[in-house]
């Protein structure tokens, strides 16, 4: 059986800067699995490159089997997203957003009636059902973005950095959502900086840095009994600073400007 | 060390000029497309300033004083009122004066004011502008009036920079909320139809007698008083010249006072979008009994059975068109003015309007057609949800073609109607609402496949400062005069078709009409379906497009 993601030499590059160089990756069925690294590593191209909103400039990937950019109905059938700082049809309220997400991935309308009533209670939508997206606050918006992305019970969930700018109630409930979504047999690939997050809920992780894969295995063999967060610092991290370093930034501070 | 080999602290009055300058120079660097763009930007100001410059050198040696009069102080008012309102008109790219991002600096209120007032002249259109107030001087100046000439000149680019900056900066909190943006969208259709039908109506007839009727007023504001000061100083009225001169420079320090309150309010105000969202969401709260058992609504999809995509798009699109005024107004805007033109063309037959006016009904879709020429834009990065979906690109044009039938076909049967009820042309009718809908037909299959494969965004930032366009215009403009082209030649056997009809009569009309038909379906099938196949190719491509930001 195939993994649930393949990618095999995924490339990207912007102008002279390569964003992702390379990448081969498979990621198991079933499993929550974290994509880590400091900002720019490439994680946001990579995920946008396995959901077809970004074409790479070399390699493929396959979503069970089925290669993303030539088998793309069928592969995105199998998709639910949740993008960094999504751009939403924000004109619509959050009952119509998740209406035209369902019935645009060729849902019954009965069938998004009722999958939307359970999903607005459990993310706790419910008062915000009738508001515009575009009022929505920041941990809102993840929350219909993520309604969005999981209504037509998809097989693998791409999520972009799905807890920045969220509360913690807002997070445990994504959280518990995502929890009983890999319960149920699916497949979350995430990226985040919050690596508490990763280590307490990740099966497996990898760490990029630089458009590559610089460590990739089970979160247990991968934290060899550290803090995933040390780990995570000592692969990426530049070299170590003497200290000597900012040293006017002890000096009083606060004077103000001489214009 | 550092700090004794740095270099002493520089003013924001130096710092700020030079910070916009480098913006729009690594704006360029950044955008697809963004060096062509500058130097068509470059080009178009190489053209426009020196032709300017040189027609006010020229005017200035005229004999005819009326001309010279009316020229000045309608220019001067047109160059002062444009400098201050077109910010907020166009949602401009002068992303570098937006006062709430200097708000965390410790800068004092003087070099800050003397900052943004030279940032705001840098650019292309500042330097055009300068150049063309140049030539005023040059050729009004003669015979010593360059003595009262130069500093109205001066003051008259300083009264605009700053009266510019003082509407901005009044009116910057309002339009980066939502609602503020909506009305000044609305504020800006209202503007645009109301010039349009200015010209429509009256531009055409407005003679020398009206234009000084115009110029009369306008000298007494202080732009016109500073164009008339030049002219006056010119006939040797010095004394009225110097009045009229020191009035309007007395405004500049009330104005920059004034702006400095507005700059103080907006440093000092923290940024309250948050608690009004929230305000927003408290008022819209549904009553509890709607948060029970929802439904779609307002679809028109009742059964159990799937919903073909497009039809969702179209609940989508029309939905948009009612709360998205930018969307509403174009097409609003686009009916009424497909709806006018017919009717004042028939106005301009005079009482014995002819059966045959009534085929000028048929154009009333024109304007709609030349607006779907770029479909994707207003999604935007939104657009993302469409391509994850794997609806497909067909599914997407087909639901929004099928919005903007709805609305324009009445259009042509309204208008052909309408004027069938002016003539007493009732048996053309038929004929040219077949006619209008061939051509609608024709024209959403050459949109439908414009749209896809030159795509041009529309700035996700819409308030005052937000645009980020800036030196891509003229490469747009382009690109939209082109496919403006495209469209009229794909209609023109619609409208050859039309013209038989006038000597044809209504009965053979009426065959004319089904042909046009025949090739609108034919055309618009065609043109979707190349669309289409162009579009699932590239989807990722479609969504670059238009939303260039995401492609960092």
């Amino acid at each position: 059986m195939w993994p649930a993601v393949v990618m095999r030499g995924l490339a990207k590059r912007y102008g002279h800067k390569d964003a992702v160089v390379g990448i081969n990756l498979d990621i198991p069925r079933g499993c929550f699995f974290g994509l880590v690294g400091p900002n720019g590593a490439g994680k946001t191209t990579t995920i946008r490159m396995c959901t077809g909103l970004l074409r790479p400039d070399a390699g493929q990937v396959w979503l069970n089997g089925l290669d993303v950019w030539t088998d793309t109905v069928s592969a995105k059938a199998l998709l639910g997203v949740l993008p960094a700082e999504a751009k939403l049809f924000d004109r619509l309220t959050g009952r119509e957003l998740l209406e035209y997400s369902g019935l645009l991935r060729g849902m019954s309308p009965g069938d998004v009636a009722v999958r939307f009533a359970e999903v607005f209670q459990v993310l706790d939508l419910n008062e915000a059902g009738d508001t515009l997206v575009v009022d929505y606050s920041t941990g809102m918006r993840k929350k219909i973005a993520l309604a969005c992305a999981i209504l037509h019970n998809p097989a693998i969930l791409f999520l972009d950095e799905p807890f920045e700018s969220v509360d913690p109630v807002a997070t445990r409930t994504i959280r518990d959502v995502l929890e009983r979504f890999t319960a149920g047999g699916g497949t979350v690939i995430f990226s985040s900086h919050v690596m508490e997050v990763v280590e307490r809920i990740c099966d497996r992780v990898a760490i990029m840095d630089r458009g590559r894969i610089i460590a990739e295995g089970a979160t247990e063999a991968i934290r060899a009994g550290r803090r995933l967060e040390d780990v995570f610092v000592e692969l990426v991290a530049s070299a170590p600073h003497s200290g000597g370093e900012l040293g006017w930034l002890r000096a009083a501070p606060g004077s103000p400007p001489a214009w | 060390m550092g700090v004794s080999q740095a270099s002493a602290p520089q003013s924001a009055a130096r710092v700020l000029p030079r910070l916009k300058w480098r913006l729009l120079r690594n704006g360029v660097r950044r955008r697809t497309g963004g060096v062509v763009a500058l130097v068509l930007g470059v080009l178009y100001a190489a053209v426009v300033a020196p032709v300017g410059f040189a027609a006010m050198v020229a005017l200035g040696s005229s004999g005819d004083d009326t001309a010279r009069r009316s020229v000045l102080v309608i220019g001067a008012t047109v160059v002062m009122v444009g400098w201050s309102i077109l910010p907020l008109l166009t949602f401009g790219s002068d992303e570098t004066l937006d006062p709430e991002r200097l708000a965390g600096f410790p800068l004092r209120r003087g070099p800050l004011m003397r900052g943004l007032l030279a940032a705001s002249l840098v650019g292309l259109v500042p330097v055009a502008v300068a150049v063309l107030l140049m030539g005023v001087v040059v050729g009004f100046g003669g015979g010593g009036a360059v003595v009262v000439a130069l500093p109205a000149m001066t003051a008259l680019l300083l009264l605009s920079v700053t009266v510019s900056r003082l509407v901005t900066s009044a009116l910057a909190s309002t339009l980066t909320s939502r609602r503020g943006r909506d009305v000044m969208v609305l504020v800006t259709s209202v503007v645009v139809l109301g010039v349009q039908g200015l010209r429509f109506i009256r531009l055409g007839s407005i003679d020398s007698a009206t234009l000084l009727r115009i110029d009369d007023v306008l000298r007494l504001l202080p732009p016109g008083m500073l164009a008339q000061s030049i002219i006056d100083a010119g006939a040797g009225r010095w004394a009225l010249a110097v009045a009229e001169l020191a009035a309007p420079m007395a405004i500049i320090p009330a104005a920059l006072a004034l702006w400095a309150g507005v700059l103080d309010r907006d440093l000092d105000r923290s940024d309250d979008t948050p608690r009004r969202t929230e305000r927003s969401r408290l008022r819209r709260r549904p009553p509890r009994s709607e948060l029970v058992a929802p439904a779609p609504r307002d679809l028109m999809l009742v059964g159990s059975g799937t919903v073909p995509p497009w039809r969702a798009v179209a609940a989508r699109e029309r939905r948009y068109l009612r709360r998205d005024p930018r969307r509403g107004l174009q097409l609003a805007n686009a009916v009424v003015f497909s709806l006018a033109g017919p009717v004042f063309a028939a106005i301009g037959y005079g009482g014995d309007l002819p059966g045959t006016s009534v085929l000028l009904g048929s154009a009333a879709a024109y304007v709609v057609v030349l607006a779907a020429t770029n479909q994707f834009a207003f999604d935007g990065a939104a657009l993302w949800m469409d391509v994850v979906s794997g609806a497909g690109v067909r599914a997407l044009l087909v639901g929004k073609n099928a919005v903007l039938v709805t609305v324009s076909l009445p259009a042509v049967v309204a208008s052909s109607v309408l004027l069938a009820a002016l003539s007493g042309g009732w048996p053309y009718v038929l004929c040219s609402v077949l006619l209008g809908a061939g051509g609608l037909g024709a024209g959403l299959g050459a949109g439908n496949y414009i749209s896809v494969r030159f795509p041009i965004p529309v700035p996700e930032r819409r308030n005052v400062f937000g645009g980020g366009g800036a030196g891509q215009g003229c490469a747009r403009s382009l690109i939209v005069l082109v496919c403006f082209l495209i469209v009229n030649l794909l209609l023109a056997p619609v409208a050859v078709l039309g013209a038989l009809t006038v000597n044809a009569g209504a009965l053979i009309g009426t065959g004319f009409g089904v042909v046009a038909l025949g090739y609108g379906v034919l055309l618009w099938r065609l043109g979707t379906q190349l669309a289409a196949e162009a579009g699932d190719a590239d989807q990722a491509g479609l969504l670059e497009a238009t939303s260039p930001d995401l492609a960092a």
